[in-house]
């Protein structure tokens, strides 16, 4: 995927890099912030009603993170911290707004508020039946298992990452995605839908 | 069939998690199972469709980010340039009584915004009166006399009634406010100039009419809970050749917060910050 995360192999390279952050570094910040800005502002478009307050949210994600890195023990990668601070602040988005928490479905309906150059992700699905029953299947999850799913898949974040974010165990991710997939596939074939989606190519 | 392992292990290979050895393990198992083939087939072709690709910001992004945080040496540089000395040495004293009475107003304030809510029905009067009935000391008892005989004179009756506390409490809240009203009106109407700045040391606003300033602010002001220790979207400083007194603001849509430097308080305007300053811009422009 195209999230231009930082890729520091080496212990040392990253603790560096984390203590120029804990430094006040300017620098080091803005690295940070351009190699996560996208990461961030997506993940929050895909849990907020508008680009306006995708933008805010993932704003104050890193203005929280700024002000909390002295706390950041590093157990987790920068990023996978990152989007944790986002997940708290879209829910709490919601919390202030009194509004229901989002509905993929919707969001996907309504083209999660993206201009229309923006290729919704179900763009390139065969038909819109098959589309609209697959993000069906993804809202019908229970949440714990929609959450891990998506950041799996459309976040790319490693199972690692998503056990950080959603602070459960690596094994209980590796479950939850392969049983999200695994609903998703039984609901295809209850609604005969599966092998068109399956033979089809693209 | 589908084996209940290998459908674990082909979600775990297709996201990159499987050892070598795993790996090979699997594959292996593929060869001989096409309903375990087929499942992996299923989850890639899901996987591609899912996958969204990364939305950019808006172009400033960066920079209205960066524009938002204080570093330090940065911050310190930029506002030893911009700040501009306003008082000359001789009003240390109103300077420091201004400082003084802000403090004073920012400790009074429950009690204040009571009173202020008391005289205006539509602020949700019973809601304050709760609020304040478990207010019990003020530091403001102290800088000024809820006795004062010309504050008594202050009509009790009306706003007793409509706000539903008892004539007593009334008339002991309704005293404060033109006595610090007026108290910080006259010293801001003598020494008026001060300038809003912003975390970065920019000068956004500059006042030329304090007393209306404050006086708006006060009757909309409440107190609140602390906020977070985030760096302030704007510092408002009043400043003097050997004192400061900086009042921290931060903003939301609908409301801002304001902290006096160093001390607990937080008042809560619910009003949004650049239309409330923009008001008063106006209002200085006419007066």
């Amino acid at each position: 995927m195209g999230y231009e995360v930082e890729k520091i192999n080496a212990d040392t390279d990253e603790r560096e890099f984390i203590n120029r952050l804990k430094a006040g570094d300017r620098g080091a910040f803005e690295q940070f912030v351009l190699e996560n800005q996208r990461l961030v502002f997506s993940y929050c478009l895909s849990r907020l009603p508008s680009r306006e307050d995708a933008e805010d949210i993932a704003q104050e994600s890193f203005l929280r993170a700024f002000k909390s890195i002295s706390s950041f023990r590093a157990e987790a990668s920068l990023r996978s911290w990152l989007i944790a601070i986002s997940k708290n602040l879209c829910s709490d988005f919601y919390r202030k707004k009194k509004i229901d928490s989002f509905s993929f479905d919707a969001f996907m309906e309504e083209g999660g508020d993206l201009p229309s150059e923006s290729p919704s992700p179900f763009e390139t699905l065969e038909s819109s039946e098959t589309r609209k029953l697959i993000s069906k299947a993804i809202d019908n999850l229970p949440d714990e298992f929609k959450e891990a799913f998506l950041l799996r898949e459309n976040f790319d974040l490693s199972y690692a990452e998503i056990a950080k974010v959603l602070g459960v165990r690596e094994g209980t991710v590796k479950s939850r995605i392969s049983r999200a997939r695994g609903f998703i596939k039984s609901e295809l074939i209850k609604s005969g839908n599966f092998d068109e989606f399956i033979s089809s190519n693209d | 069939m589908l084996h209940e392992k290998y459908e674990n292990m082909i979600s775990e290979y297709l996201d990159g998690e499987l050892s070598e050895a795993e790996e090979k393990e699997l594959i292996l198992h593929l060869e001989g199972c096409p309903d375990c083939a087929e499942h992996l087939a299923f989850v890639k072709k899901l996987s591609e469709n899912l996958s969204i690709a990364p939305e950019e910001p808006s172009p400033d992004f960066m920079e209205r980010l960066m524009n938002r945080l204080a570093f330090e040496p940065f911050e310190e540089e930029k506002k030893e340039n911009k700040l501009i000395k306003l008082f000359n040495k001789k009003s240390f004293a109103l300077a420091a009584s201004l400082a003084l009475v802000i403090i004073t107003a920012l400790f009074a304030l429950p009690r204040l915004s009571y009173n202020m809510k008391s005289a205006a029905p539509q602020m949700r009067a019973e809601e304050a009166a709760d609020e304040s009935k478990n207010e019990k000391t003020s530091a403001f008892d102290v800088a000024v006399p809820k006795d004062s005989p010309e504050d008594a004179a202050i009509d009790e009756g009306s706003e007793a009634a409509e706000s539903g506390v008892s004539p007593e409490e009334s008339l002991k809240y309704s005293s404060l406010e033109p006595s610090l009203i007026s108290a910080l009106g006259d010293i801001l109407a003598e020494n008026p100039a001060f300038r809003l700045y912003d975390s970065f040391g920019n000068m956004v606003f500059e006042n030329t009419a304090g007393a209306e300033l404050i006086d708006v602010l006060l009757s909309e002001l409440y107190e609140d809970e602390k906020k977070e220790t985030f760096e302030p979207d704007y510092e408002l400083i009043f400043v003097a050749e050997d004192f400061e007194l900086k009042l921290k603001i931060y903003t939301e849509d609908k409301a801002f917060y304001v902290y006096a430097e160093d001390f607990d308080k937080a008042l809560r305007v619910d009003r949004n910050f650049s239309e409330f300053m923009s008001e008063l811009f106006r209002l200085n422009l006419d007066s």
